[in-house]
């Protein structure tokens, strides 16, 4: 993927009236369907120019919440806050959506295809003529600009739906699981070209299960579970006050070396090697004892990962 | 962005995206074919317009013979072509080669070919038959020769009719019949697209990027104006087609004509804006493209009963069914012109059979676009009648 400076090309390519900006807030959001809770009371706010990670099991509201911003679904009770005054329809031109189940016309040209969601963004014809042909070149699609969507590869069906939610130059982003079903690269190229759009102050918030990822390329991440926010913050904080585990690795030892030392949990890694993780140990004693009991081969303090923040946050 | 600008630019696509489609080119071709050939064709067999009976005579034959045929023949709506042939073996074989239709052999009486005989040759056949009864008959009675024809083919009497029969009422016949047939086919066409496009959008989840920008009543809107304008260009491309096949074969069009024509395209339009929503609320209320033909079917079903209506008020125009139907509006775009044009329908049935077809497409619009909207972002799930109707 051809990597241009954003924030020059915005400053060329944005239309004009589009500078509003501002934290998004969604604050008490509810709603049911029939007896079924999706969001009880849903409230977090996301700063721009931030990648936010919107992180829960599966059926837990997050397509909801996400549809109730983009103005597609109505929330029984509580608002949806952009810079401060209530997001309007008028405000959501501005925003860009990709939901989960991707889909285009498929029968329509590539080009035509993405200046008529620019047209239906408010671009005018010349606006949207300029804005396919920044984010073609800019996606290295320009190739199959004529091509139609049906007769393109996965990858660039993929490409293409990405140019389709951002030819409009949003303000905010909002992905429905951007990273599913993308190979590495398209995996790379999707996670470069949002961290870009943030360095150029756009609000991205994207929902995955794939947590490494998120850990990876997210400032900051929310967990909602049952509707509801668990747990939010900096992805950096979360992990650094998350609690620290202590992992030892040790060769040729009596098996229960570790006895009494706390949570421990351990694994055999080769016939002659134990892998052994605590929790609340302190290091000094654990490593006498591991000295004392064997050779040390691996000593490490790990700060937790987000997948284990997430399972100790939705945990039962 | 207005909504009317939204309209805009979603029926350009549909115009733009449907008209460079090969399916809309070859429905248009074959719908226009259809129409040119039920004018050409009949036309060109004679089964229309002047009939000329190719008559042979043979051996001596009544003096005054030839002015009655051409009587006859004028009574079936036709004219002779009188020749004299050499023989009774030359005229079988030119009868038997279809180059003669009858034959009228001196003393024998009248030959027709008898297998696959025209009706209208037939009725000539015995018209002429009794002719020459009545002349032998005469002459037979010692009437001068020359008083014969006189007697034969006399100048009728005037035939009054009770109810005024309009000029060019055959013409109209023929206007309303094919008219009836292509407005029939076009709803229920243009409705089929309708779904399918909605159908194609849903299926397709392209509708939630659209409807995070559009508002779910613009798109409907956008969608059904675009595909009804296409349509609209279609019917109109038929009826040029069709006029100008009718004036190219020699038929005379009436100066009602264009009258009759632009009823059925207000009827058309009527129609379609009727049924469209629903259509649309049909596509939305099914998540697959096979789901569509449950939910299409009882809306087909109204439109081809509202047809078949209109083949009862062809054949009588001032029948009960006649003066009902145009008040039926699922029933009305398919039935009121045959009333209109071929009845005699009091001055105010016209304006009040479109105000209350207004009426109801306005209910329906609102209840079918509520519907719509509803349903459109619905996904999985079957889709029942009570889920489509409820408010």
């Amino acid at each position: 993927m051809v990597s241009v400076s954003l924030a020059a090309e915005r400053a060329g390519g944005c239309p004009p009236g589009r500078v509003r900006s501002g934290p998004l807030k969604l604050a008490g959001l509810r709603r049911r369907y029939g007896r079924t809770v999706a969001l009880d009371g849903l409230s977090f706010t996301v700063e721009p120019g931030r990648v936010f990670g919107f992180l829960g099991p599966n059926g837990d509201g997050k397509t909801t919440a996400m549809r109730i911003v983009m103005g597609i679904e109505r929330p029984d009770e509580g608002v949806v806050r952009w810079g401060g005054r209530v997001l309007t329809r008028a405000d959501r031109l501005a925003f860009a959506y990709m939901p989960e189940q991707r889909g285009l016309y498929s029968k329509m040209r590539v080009r035509d295809h993405l200046a008529y969601l620019a047209r239906l963004h408010g671009l005018t014809t010349g606006q949207a003529a300029a804005a396919c042909d920044r984010w073609l070149r800019r996606l290295g699609i320009g190739v199959i600009s004529y091509a139609r969507i049906e007769a393109l590869s996965h990858g660039n069906q993929q490409r293409v739906q990405l140019a389709a939610a951002l030819v409009h130059d949003p303000r905010v982003l909002v992905l429905d699981e951007p990273f599913s079903g993308l190979d590495p690269l398209g995996i790379k190229d999707m996670a470069e070209v949002l961290r870009e759009l943030a360095q150029a102050g756009v609000t991205v918030v994207f929902s995955s299960h794939q947590l490494d990822l998120v850990e990876d390329i997210c400032d900051e991440v929310v967990i909602i579970d049952r509707g509801t926010v668990v747990l939010q913050g900096a992805v950096r904080a979360l992990k650094q006050h998350g609690s620290a585990s202590l992992v030892l690795e040790v060769e040729g030892v009596e098996s229960d070396w570790y006895g009494g030392l706390g949570t421990a949990a351990a694994e055999r890694v080769d016939p002659n090697r134990v892998r052994v993780t605590f929790h609340d140990a302190d290091p000094q004693v654990v490593l006498d004892r591991a000295r004392a009991a064997g050779m040390v081969r691996r000593f490490a303090i790990q700060e937790p990962s987000l997948s284990e923040l997430f399972l100790q946050a939705v945990g039962p | 962005m207005s909504s009317a600008s939204t309209i805009r630019l979603v029926a350009g696509r549909e115009v733009r995206e449907r008209g460079r489609s090969k399916a809309f080119w070859i429905g248009t071709c074959a719908l226009l074919f259809g129409v040119i050939a039920v004018i050409v064709v009949p036309a060109k067999l004679g089964q229309h317009g002047q009939r000329t009976f190719q008559v042979g005579t043979v051996g001596a034959v009544p003096g005054g013979l030839a002015s009655s045929v051409i009587s006859d023949a004028a009574a079936l709506g036709g004219r002779p072509d009188i020749r004299a042939i050499g023989s009774g073996t030359q005229a079988r074989a030119a009868l038997d080669a279809r180059i003669l239709d009858l034959v009228i052999d001196g003393q024998a009486g009248v030959l027709v070919r008898g297998e696959n005989t025209d009706q209208s040759v037939a009725d000539l056949a015995s018209l002429v038959a009794r002719d020459l009864a009545v002349q032998a008959r005469l002459q037979a009675a010692g009437l001068p020769a020359e008083r014969i024809p006189g007697l034969v083919s006399p100048v009728p009497a005037a035939v009054r009719s009770l109810i005024p029969v309009s000029p060019g009422n055959e013409t109209s016949k023929a206007i309303v019949a094919l008219g009836t047939i292509v407005l029939y086919l076009s709803v229920a066409a243009y409705g089929g697209w309708v779904t399918s496009g909605v159908l194609e959008e849903k299926s397709s989840r392209v509708v939630e990027v659209i409807l995070s920008a559009v508002r779910p009543r613009a798109l409907l809107a956008g969608k059904v104006i675009g595909i009804g304008l296409l349509g609209l260009g279609q019917f109109a491309a038929v009826i040029v087609a069709g006029m100008i096949a009718a004036i190219s074969v020699g038929r005379h069009l009436p100066p009602s004509a264009p009258g009759a024509i632009g009823l059925i395209v207000l009827w058309f339009l009527l129609g379609y804006a009727f049924y469209c929503s629903a259509f649309a609320a049909a596509g939305a209320a099914s998540s697959r493209q096979e789901g569509a033909p449950t939910v299409v079917g009882p809306l087909t079903g109204l439109i081809l009963l509202g047809y078949l209506a209109s083949l009862g008020v062809q054949s009588n125009p001032d029948g009960v069914l006649a003066r009902i139907t145009p008040f039926v509006p699922p029933l009305a775009p398919m039935v009121t012109p045959a009333r209109m044009l071929l009845g005699h329908a009091e001055p105010w049935e016209l304006p009040a059979s479109v105000a209350v077809m207004l009426v109801a497409t306005y209910g329906l619009v609102r209840l079918a676009g509520r519907a719509y909207s509803r349903n459109i972002l619905r996904f999985g799930g079957r889709v029942t009648l009570r889920g489509v109707l409820r408010p």
